[in-house]
This record gives structure tokens, sequence and C-alpha cells, in this order.
């Protein structure tokens, strides 16, 4: 039907739509201006005068609608003889060129019904030059053929395409094919392809140049806009870096075009070895849902993880049911600073909890009265012995940092505004406990530290307030790596956990918080958060309002080998110390890259109170796949305090280790080691569908036209109306089209049939 | 002086206090016996805060020293606990329930609220197999039990009510070196006397899995009674300065079991 209304159009238009949008309308006829007026005023005169001669035979509204139709009969005719005409630009034939760009991308061989691929098409239509459509078009132009993927190349065999690029680049692709021909007649670019891009490129301001230079873009689309039966892996996303013995959480985006089934599993693996599976269930056709699932990672070093959806049988696309993600486990002891206002038994348990954690350094400062501290875990026998650190310099020399009960006032006021630069600055993960000197109760509303808490602090109204809490997680918290509680390697249900309490009447979420864990009031007067956590700075701060979670260990209905309680603590201290950064790091922007791409690095480089160090000499120290080792000098990042950058090409296949190196005039500062794969990342597998509406955006902007598969066979002809290259001014005669005549005999015969009915003919 | 000497010691002063030279000036049998309710007071709701907790028991036989009812675990009882109480909250920032403690059984679920216990004349302590599971439970869970008032031949009952709850376990002596001597205050010696029988007193502790690097689960104030001088503080019983060591005492206990 719409490859039909073309053809009638020009039946009754004489002309092809694009005539009509390319032309300039005139009237050829060479007739003074007052003629016209009094041709109209005449007919109109003429009209009237016949009309009035129907007198009472005739209502009013049968002479006014018979009047109308004269008019516009003689209107139409008076037109007519005024003879219009299109003007319009054609390409001068034989004198021009055509530029032909083929997709040649590995998204092409997707098969969107199951028999055809996109390739398969294309080779079809232009993979040929006896083909019909390049027939045609070398009828009148010059056609240079480019391939295209990450950037075009010209071919001179159409047919020799491969469909083996690992991205499709069409803003690159396009600068690419214009330049080349920028110094031939060049009357237009036409883009065959399924449109699905997937590079970094401003398509805007490629298309930009391209309308400055006046080419039009003429565009083909292949394939369809949602693959019939298909799950896709959309995004995954984990940790960077994480420590030995910590669960990282894995968030996966699961896409669903058509309805395969009601569940799927989320499996991760790792060379092949399952290491975590959770089902879930699916979302509705064109639907995404998020899945969370936490990883246990025991050994240390550069960790492959393969995060894959196992497909359905007869998906067309299978390689977009995983992705895999690389992340560095470091084996590595972080210092944690518990401070303890008062001797209480949750200094003790949690002492107890991270104990064995090889991977925690606890430090536990306990004031157990006036100016009297217990410590445990200093390295130095001076260490604390004044009590909370009262520099800098020592206290970002931790990553976590726990206040326990302890009030506002314990601390001065720049110890109050190093623990919030502690998370701001210097990215630390910050613990509120509960407690009777903790929150507001502690005094801490107006004071420098209170922006860091993720809940409110209010005033109570019950200076003897105490709950009994039922704690269960929140929605959020069902698949965090801290509140996912395991015991073994089953999910324990948090029923069985024993009620905490609460004597911090704590406010609501700040915006941007996230709630772990939910305490419901056991006396049924309303629930609190008990685990909430907001980004703070380059750090986040997590408040945990209740006094006694070592009550999860005390628990008459547990064996004592139930290991919750530590886990539920050493994860949580984990995760807090998960994202602090050293001074110096080293991070590669898309650390999954095909060969041949660049690898772009960045290191920040701060001093000991973590601020930005902008004048350092930074060196990359990177370990090709081969084992080979470059030096490569970073340049610091204009704007960007203490941030450096260098971008390298990948040209081995395989994993790349890059540290950076900062020496001072005492030693030599190095980062933790960073990775980055090079091969094929199987990128034109995601977001497969094809995209008609970037190609359709294309040809609008550029002056071009948009077409598919069914109409590209109206291409040879429209193309011939261009502006650019070589072109000659027609004219058009319009006053003899079909449609005229046709309207004349229409209104003539209703106006008689109109006329016959009434009995006046 | 070997352990069967110390027993012996301790069985000729019983004996000496039972003849009555001592037992005129004490009300109760030879001993003060001001803190001795049979019942217990209603026990305070678990608010977060240190409460003192005192372990109840059946004694051996249905009869203690005190003759036919005493039922032992309530030696000491309230005053002990009290005026503990006041000076923990007053020499720390322990936060205290200070109106005295309460009372638990060894079943009780409730036991499980309070990491430290009190347990009293140990030789007279008996256990069901319920008590024992449930101490068990606890003290692997977490739970310190201070044991303290005994001598001599108590011991024995000691030890094998012990071993129904903790069969593997090892009592183990203790130096003045271990922490639990120097959690709050630096205590110098442990040269300590039983307040009634002269004997030295012994300071023994059981570790988790009979580890001396790993948590210490129980203090056992063996020849000992660090309750009675809590008890009489306040009437000039014991000389002021062996009081404030009994003191000592007991705050590194409470402080230690909250920070280790």
């Amino acid at each position: 039907m719409l490859v039909a209304l073309p053809s009638l159009f020009e039946a009754l238009f004489k002309y092809r739509p694009v005539v009509f949008e390319r032309g300039r309308l005139i009237f050829a006829a060479a007739r003074p201006a007052f003629l016209v007026v009094m041709a109209l005023a005449l007919i109109a005169l003429a009209v009237v005068f016949t009309y009035r001669r129907l007198g009472g035979r005739a209502t009013p509204r049968m002479r006014f609608a018979l009047s109308m139709l004269r008019a516009l009969v003689l209107a139409i005719v008076l037109v007519a003889l005024l003879r219009p005409a299109l003007l319009v630009t054609t390409a001068v034939p034989e004198r021009n060129v055509i530029g032909i760009l083929l997709d040649d991308s590995q998204s092409m061989e997707i098969k969107d019904d199951g028999v055809t691929s996109r390739a398969a098409v294309l080779q079809s239509l232009f993979g040929d030059r006896a083909a019909p459509i390049p027939t045609q078009l070398a009828e009148r132009f010059h056609l240079r053929f480019f391939r295209f993927s990450r950037s075009a190349q010209r071919v001179s065999d159409p047919s020799r395409l491969a469909f083996e690029g690992g991205r499709s680049d069409l803003a690159t692709s396009l600068d690419d094919a214009r330049r080349d021909l920028a110094a031939l007649p060049l009357a237009g670019l036409v883009v065959v392809s399924d449109g699905a891009d997937n590079a970094d490129s401003s398509i805007t301001r490629s298309l930009l140049a391209m309308s400055a230079a006046e080419v039009p873009v003429y565009t083909v689309a292949l394939g369809a806009e949602r693959l019939t039966l298909d799950l896709e892996l959309a995004r995954v996303e984990a940790p960077r870096a994480a420590l030995r013995g910590s669960s990282i959480l894995i968030e996966a985006l699961v896409r669903q075009s058509g309805s395969v089934r009601d569940t799927a599993e989320l499996v991760v693996e790792e060379n092949g070895q399952r290491l975590a599976v959770h089902r879930f269930a699916l979302p509705g056709d064109g639907q995404a849902t998020t899945v969370r699932l936490p990883v246990a990672l025991a050994e240390e070093g550069a960790r492959h993880l393969l995060v894959r959806v196992p497909p359905e049988s007869g998906e067309p696309v299978t390689r977009n049911n995983e992705r895999s993600i690389l992340v560095s486990v470091m084996d590595r002891s972080e210092r944690v600073l518990y401070y303890e206002g008062e001797p209480r038994f949750e200094f003790a348990f949690l002492r107890r909890a991270v104990a064995s954690d090889t991977n925690l350094h606890f430090v536990g400062l306990q004031r157990t009265a006036d100016g009297k501290y217990f410590r445990v875990g200093v390295e130095d026998s001076l260490d604390l012995v004044g009590g909370f650190p009262t520099s800098r310099e020592e206290l970002f020399g931790y990553r976590a940092l726990v206040l326990g009960s302890v009030e506002a006032a314990a601390f001065t006021a720049e110890q109050l505004r190093a623990i919030s630069d502690f998370v701001s600055r210097r990215g630390g993960g910050l613990l509120f406990l509960g407690g009777r000197r903790a929150f507001s109760e502690g005094a801490y509303r107006d004071t420098p530290l209170e922006d860091a808490f993720p809940i409110t602090l209010e005033d109570s109204d019950d200076p003897e307030f105490f709950r009994v809490v039922k704690v269960a997680p929140t929605p959020a918290g069902m698949g965090h790596p801290v509140t996912a509680l395991h015991s073994g390697s089953a999910p324990v249900a948090w029923d069985s956990m024993p009620p905490l309490t609460s004597v911090n009447s704590v406010g609501r979420l700040k915006a941007g918080a996230t709630s772990l864990l939910q305490g419901v009031d056991t006396l049924g007067r309303g629930s609190q958060p008990v685990l909430a956590y907001h980004r703070f700075g380059r750090g986040k701060a997590v408040a945990l309002p209740v006094q006694d979670v070592w009550r999860w260990k005390m628990n008459p209905a547990q064996p004592p080998e139930d290991r919750r309680f530590e886990g539920f603590w050493r994860q949580l201290l984990r995760w807090m110390v998960s994202e602090a950064p050293d001074r110096v790091t080293m991070t590669v922007l898309g650390d999954q890259v095909d060969e041949g791409e660049s690898l772009t690095l960045i290191a920040e480089v701060r001093d000991e109170a973590f601020r930005g160090l902008s004048n350092a000499s930074v060196q990359a120290l990177v370990t090709t796949p081969s084992g080979r080792l470059d030096e490569l000098p970073m340049d610091w990042e204009v704007g960007s305090e203490g941030q450096y950058r260098v971008t390298f090409p990948a040209v081995e296949v395989g994993q790349y280790e890059i540290v950076a190196l900062v020496p001072s005039n005492t030693d030599t500062l190095s980062s933790e080691p960073a990775f980055a794969t090079v091969g094929d990342v199987g990128r034109e597998y995601f977001g497969a569908e094809a995209r008609p509406a970037l190609l359709r955006r294309i040809a609008s902007e550029t002056g071009g036209r948009f077409y598919t598969a069914e109409t590209v066979s109206e291409l040879p002809r429209d193309i011939v109306y261009t502006e650019r290259g070589i072109t000659r001014t027609e004219r058009l005669d319009v006053w003899d089209m079909p449609i005229i005549f046709l309207l004349l005999a229409g209104l003539l015969t209703a106006e008689w049939g109109l006329r016959r009915s009434r009995g006046l003919a | 002086m070997t352990h069967r000497s110390r027993v012996m010691l301790g069985l000729l002063v019983v004996a000496w206090m039972g003849s009555g030279m001592v037992l005129a000036q004490f009300p109760g049998g030879g001993r003060r016996g001001g803190g001795r309710n049979s019942e217990a007071l209603p026990n305070a709701a678990y608010d977060g805060r240190f409460t003192f907790v005192r372990i109840r028991y059946n004694a051996v036989g249905g009869r203690g020293r005190g003759g036919f009812g005493d039922p032992m675990w309530n030696h000491d009882y309230p005053r002990a606990e009290y005026h503990f109480d006041q000076i923990l909250a007053e020499v720390s920032y322990a936060p205290t329930y200070l109106e005295g403690g309460n009372v638990l059984t060894l079943d009780d679920p409730e036991l499980f609220n309070y990491p430290i216990a009190y347990l009293t004349e140990p030789g007279f302590w008996s256990v069901n197999q319920a008590e024992a599971d449930g101490l068990r439970r606890w003290l692997l869970q977490g739970g310190f039990l201070i044991v303290d008032d005994f001598a001599g031949e108590h011991w024995y009952n000691f030890e094998d009510q012990l071993r129904i709850v903790l069969p593997e376990a090892r009592v183990v002596p203790l130096d003045v070196t271990h922490p639990i001597f120097d959690s709050f205050f630096r205590i110098e010696s442990l040269d300590f006397t039983h307040p009634y029988y002269g004997v030295q007193s012994q300071f023994l502790g059981v570790f988790e899995d009979n580890d001396p690097t790993k948590r210490l689960m129980m203090i056992v104030n063996y020849n000992n009674d660090i309750a009675e001088y809590w008890e009489w503080s306040d009437q000039s019983f014991a000389p002021i300065e062996l009081t404030n060591e009994a003191y000592k005492l007991g705050v590194n206990y409470i402080i230690y079991a909250m920070t280790h």
C-alpha cells in the first residue's frame, strides 16, 4: 500500500513528490496583475448574476452551493491559464558523483526475521553494480562505493564486504566520505545501514558540517526496530576494584523483546566456572529490569567475569546475552578506625566480627572515661594516645571511620570539619552508629558534620525515646552485598534475626539517600531507617541508628557457628572502604576495547591531605599483553585539580596492566594496577535493533531523503533533483496535471448533479 | 603451693570458721548475711544499658551452706550489684542501670540480652541440661561469665558443673600481664586473699577454643569473693584499699568484656 502511494501521487500530479519538495512555483503566463483581478471580479459577477436568475426556484442554501461550485471551476480554469510551473535544479547527467556508504559492521549479520540477514538485503540492493538501483544511479552519476564501520574506506567492489566491523560510527564515516569526495562534484551521499550506531562521536557535529557543505544524505534503513525474540544484557555495572574475599554487587539491566518467557537466570562465571546465579522475573515485551547479584571474589588479581543470561533457543542474537567485566581484586589491609564514646558491647562484638579478616585492619579507640581511652590495633604506642586524630593527615590515613555513641562536643570544630572532609574530599567511608550520644541525641545538629548524615537530624520531644525494631531489608537492600545475608551458600531469611533497639529519634532519608534496612517498631509505632547511606562528595556516609547490632550474634535461636553477624560487619566495612581512593589512582576509561581502538588513562594525584597535586610529574607504566613495558608521560588536565590524562592506541590483543608512577623527592608513589582488555568485545550486538530514527534525522537535517528496503527503488529518480554538484535548472509545467482536469470534471459534475436533483437543469 | 595443698588449706579455713570463733560476729551463719534476698526483685526490661545480671540456680541438693532454704545464688544480692553499679557509672562512661540488677536462669533466652553475667557460690552450683545448653550457647556466642565467691573444695563442684556445660574447657591460671587486669585500671598485683578464709586468691580463665590468644569467656575468682567487698563497702567491712581493689577488678572485668 505504502509502496503504491508514490506511483498514485505521480499519476495524479504528473511528477514525483520530491519535485514538489524541491521545486519553486512560478506562473509562466505574463499577464498584468490588474487583468487577473478584473477576471476574478468578472467571474464573481457572472456567478452572482447567473444564480440571481434562479430567483425563487431555489433555496438560498442551494444558491450558495451552486455559486461556490461554479466559482471554484472558474478559479481553477483561471489558475491553469496562468500556466503554473515548477523550477527545479537537477544534476547534469554524467557530470556528478554519488558516494554510497555500505554498513560493514557485525550487526548487519543479524537476521531480524530469522531467515534473511540485513547484510543479505544490503547485498541484494547494492552489492552488485549490475543490480537495478546501482545501474539506474550509474546512468546519471559516477558512483563511489565505501564500506564503513568505525570509519569509511573506499572500495571498488561493493560485493566484497566482510561485515566484521566491531563498531558503527556514522558520524566519523560520513565525515570520511565527505572529505574523500570533497574535490569532486558531489551530488549527495547514500548511506545504507541499520543505523545501530554505537560510537561516542557526535552525530550532531557531523551533520552540521554536512549541512554547511550542503551535501544531501540519502539514507536507507535496513532491519527491524524490534527484535522478535531476544534477551539482551543491556548494561552491567560492577565495582572496578574490590578487596579479596569481598562480595561485589553486580547490577545487570536485562531487556526482553517478544515475550520469550516469564523468568530467566542471571549467571556469573569465571573460566567456565559458575560463581553465582540468580533467577529473576523477566519484564514484559520491550521492557527492561535491573537484576542485582552479589558475587564473592576470593582470589587476588584481575578477574574476568562473564555475566550472562542463558539464551532461549531460537534467539536470533545470542551475543548480547553476555558481557564480560573486569574486576581488580586486591589483597591488602585497609585501615578502619572505630571511635566509640562509651564502653558498650558494640565495640567488642564488632572488633571480634572482623578480627579474622586480614583485609581489614581494625583500629579501635574507646573512650572509657573522661580523657581515658582504650586503644586497640594501633601500630605505634603513641597512636591515638590523646584520643581522636587532630590532624587531617593522620585521619586521612584511614579508609573508613566508624563513629559510635560519641557526642559532637567530644570533637573540636576543626575535627568535625576534618571528619566531613574525610568523606567529601578524601573519599572515605563514614558510619554513624546509634547510641545515647549519637545523632540528634549527640547534638550533631548545626555542626559542620550535619550535612554528612544520610538522614535528617530532628529534635525528639521524648527524652526517653526507646524503640524495639524488627529489621528487614528494603527492596534496594535485597540484593545488596551488605544486606544480602548469607549463611554458607544459602540466603537466610531476615525473619530469624532478633530485633534491635534504637534510642535515636531519627528523621527521614535525605534526598538521594538509599535505605537498605528498615526497622518496624514491634509496638506498631511506625518504622525507621536502620541502614541508610548517601554519596557525600567523593565518599559515602552511612547511618546505622541502632545501639545493639551485637544482638544479631547473641541469638538464642541460632547455633554459635552462625556467621551472619560477622558477614554483615565484614561486608559493611569492606563496602565502605571499597571506593576510598589511594593518593594516586589510575583509571582506564572504557576498559574493554576492540583491537586498534584507543585506551584513555586518567590518573589522579593527591597530597597527604588529599588536595589535588597539579604540578606533579606523572607517568603511566603500561605492561602490554606481550610483556613489553611502556612509560607514557601523562599531561595535567587543565581545570581538573590533580588529574592527568594520556591516550594511546591498543595494538595488542589481550590484557594491559597500567600503573601510575609519581616520583617525588623522597620516594615514588604508585597506584594500584588498573587493567584493560583489548579484543572483540561484541559491541555491535548490543542495542543492535535497527534505528531508522537516526537515519531519518540524518536525511532530514541534510536535505536528503529517507528510504527503507521497500521504498529504496525510488531513490535513483529522487536523487536527480539535487542542488549539489553540477546542476541545471528545469521548468516543469504543472497546469496540465491530471489532478486539475479531474477536479474540473468533478466540480462540474457535482454542479450538474445538484441542479438536476432540484429540477434546475 | 600445689593446687591440692591450697584446697586443703581452704578446708582448714572453712573448718576454722565453722568452729564458731568468727561466726558470732556475722549474722547469717559465719558470713555477713545482709545480702540474702531469697526472692529476686523484679527484673528491669532491657534498654541497651549495662545491667548487672546474676545467675540463679538450684543449689546442689536443694540446700547450701546457709542451711535448708539458702539458695546460694543470692549471696550479696542485691547490695553488691547496687553498689557496684554506682561505682561503675561513677568512674567510667559505661551507660549503666543503677537500680541493682537482673536475676536470670541459664536457660532463660532473656540472658542473651546481657553479654556479661555473674555467678556466685559455684561450689553449690548445679545445672540441668537445659541450663547447660543455654550457658554453652551464650558463652560461645559472646557471653562473658564472672565466677566468684568460692574456695577450697568447692572447686570440685564447679569443675563438675563446668564439665557439663563445656566438656572440652580447660580452666587456666591468669597472671597479672593478662589484658583483663589492664583494661581500665592497671592492677599491679594479684596478691589477693579471700575475705574470710585468708587463702591466696587465684584468677583463672576459660578461653574460646582453649586458646589463650582468643577471647576470654570466663573469669574465675577462686579463693576470692569480690562481691563481698562490694556489698559491705558502705559499712567499712574491709579496709578501703581492699574494697577498692575489689571494685577495680569488677570494673576491669566489665570494661574488658566490652572491649575484647
